[in-house]
């Protein structure tokens, strides 16, 4: 037997015509449906380990795909980029498990993905050089007081 | 976790959520029959409507971010990272297994092996051996590259076993080490017309490895010297060179300098309300582990404390049965991890970590590169 969901939907909503709260349900579940998924040639721009989707009409969101990486810097910067205010959506994916590939995607509020993006990686390097630092210092200290600790002064 | 209406909580100094959500936040709740609120909750805007901001401010995070070493020792390390990401920990942990680079033996040249280990199976072995060397002082060896002494280092393996002699057991110590690189010839035509010219090796080393500044004082050795390679029966022998070179536990996990790096995240356990006396040394027979210890308080009553909630498995022995779950509350704190790493030996465990977050600085740092 053939699904159909959407009948299911409209035909909820219709029987829920003036009651505010599904005229509101009804507008989104309208918007979902009205938006198509533009098609978007994945051309890639040649040459480069990090290639850009192209044919977007906006700057504002983007999928780029990075060669020779994995989930390390892929949740990493997912995780970076989620936690910037202007991202409205973030996501990866590895397209195939044998093509050493991620795909990032990022759509922001109005400034270019690019530079979002790039904001990310930043803040990540910025994190990385700080773990660093207190790591060391960390280690150093421990180090320095374990003798101390050996000589057992208090037993 | 009693539920609240929104009417009924107070009002809330702005910038803080109100506990019950901060609990969901920073915790995952391990109830008796799953854990929840195991998800991080990364949305920049996901506390907009209290006021709360929840996006990445690196002054923040330095403020918060702590690191405190348990337990260091030649290979092995124990430390713990508060205030981090599990993204950002996991990407360290994926790096020390895969991506931090070491030496490992990757070809090697068989004269002779009479043994019963077969050929392949026997390099196989020799490539698992650790060896004990700083890979920063070498180079990664290039496709279809004649191996140098900047990339390559050479060992021997040439043992035999007498015949009458006792069966021998083959272990790492007979590897020496070749600091002047192949010993084997290659053999070609005009090596008999022109006997004068040097002969040609498996190796172009230019200079002798020992002679290098690093290694003069410092010579390479393996990590065990008591690794069984194979063993020989009366008559057999093994004469072989095994070269290793530098690479990443991606492309095989010999060349992994971690025999393992993971973590866990803090366990916290939390007695919700007093319990006291039969029901005290009830809970502490519960713990397999002994997280929970009794007190003594006046009057000849006792009461149970967490003494030592690190040592918790999470197996909720204690929340088993009825009412237990209302006296005890087992947790984990999301964003304190306890990290243990196990060096193979190349590398002390402290400086794997160094490296570790180095190779995730170049990472980003070539993409940010390429990007702009």
């Amino acid at each position: 037997m053939k699904r159909q969901p959407y009948c299911v939907s409209f035909r909820l909503s219709t029987k829920l015509k003036g009651d505010p709260l599904s005229e509101v349900l009804f507008s989104v579940f309208r918007v979902i449906l009205k938006s198509e998924i533009p098609p978007r040639p994945l051309l890639f721009l040649s040459g480069a380990s990090i290639k850009m989707e192209h044919g977007s009409l906006d700057d504002t969101k983007a999928t780029f795909s990075l060669a020779d990486e994995d989930h390390t810097l892929a949740n990493s910067v997912r995780f970076a980029l989620n936690q910037d205010p202007r991202v409205t959506f973030c996501g990866y994916s590895i397209p195939h498990p044998s093509d050493a590939r991620v795909n990032i995607r990022v759509q922001t509020t109005g400034d270019p993905a690019k530079e979002v993006l790039k904001d990310a990686f930043q803040d990540l390097m910025g994190m990385c050089q700080h773990v660093r630092t207190t790591f060391d210092k960390a280690v150093v200290d421990f180090k320095t007081s374990e003798p101390v600790k050996a000589m057992n002064i208090n037993p | 976790m009693p539920r609240v209406s929104a009417r009924d909580l107070p009002d809330l100094p702005k910038g803080q959520l109100p506990p019950h959500l901060e609990l969901q936040r920073t915790r995952v709740l391990c109830a008796a029959d799953a854990p929840t609120h195991t998800e991080n909750i990364q949305y920049a805007g996901a506390y907009a409507m209290m006021g709360v901001d929840n996006s990445f401010r690196l002054d923040a995070f330095s403020k918060r971010f702590r690191v405190e070493v348990i337990k260091l020792t030649e290979d092995d390390m124990e430390f713990d990272m508060i205030g981090i990401d599990p993204a950002i920990a996991n990407a360290f942990r994926r790096i020390l297994i895969a991506d931090v680079p070491t030496m490992a033996i990757e070809k090697v040249l068989i004269a002779n092996n009479t043994s019963v280990v077969q050929d392949e199976v026997l390099a196989h072995r020799l490539g698992l051996i650790p060896i004990k060397v700083d890979p920063r002082l070498f180079e990664y060896m290039p496709e279809n590259d004649t191996p140098n002494e900047r990339n390559t280092i050479v060992f021997k393996l040439h043992v035999k076993c007498k015949k009458g002699d006792p069966r021998l057991t083959v272990k790492t110590d007979q590897l020496k080490w070749l600091p002047n690189g192949s010993e084997l010839l290659i053999a070609s035509e005009n090596t008999a017309s022109n006997p004068a010219s040097k002969p040609k090796t498996y190796t172009s080393f230019t200079c002798s490895q020992d002679s290098l500044p690093e290694f003069s004082n410092n010579p390479i050795t393996l990590k065990h010297n008591d690794i069984i390679i194979s063993k020989l029966g009366p008559g057999q022998e093994i004469e072989l060179e095994a070269h290793a070179v530098k690479g990443i536990g991606k492309t095989h996990a010999k060349w992994s300098p971690v025999s393992t790096a993971w973590y866990r995240m803090l366990p916290e356990v939390v007695l919700l309300e007093e319990v006291e006396n039969e029901k005290a040394e009830e809970l502490v027979k519960k713990c397999p582990v002994n997280v929970f210890d009794i007190e003594d308080v006046a009057k000849g009553k006792k009461r149970a404390t967490v003494a030592q909630p690190r040592a918790c498995t999470l197996c909720r022995e204690c929340i088993r049965g009825e009412d237990w779950e209302k006296r005890v509350a087992v947790r984990r704190v999301k964003d304190h991890f306890i990290f243990t790493i196990e060096s193979s030996g190349a590398l002390p465990p402290d400086v794997l970590f160094t490296e570790a977050v180095k190779i995730l600085e170049d990472k980003c740092e070539r993409v940010f590169a390429e990007l702009s």
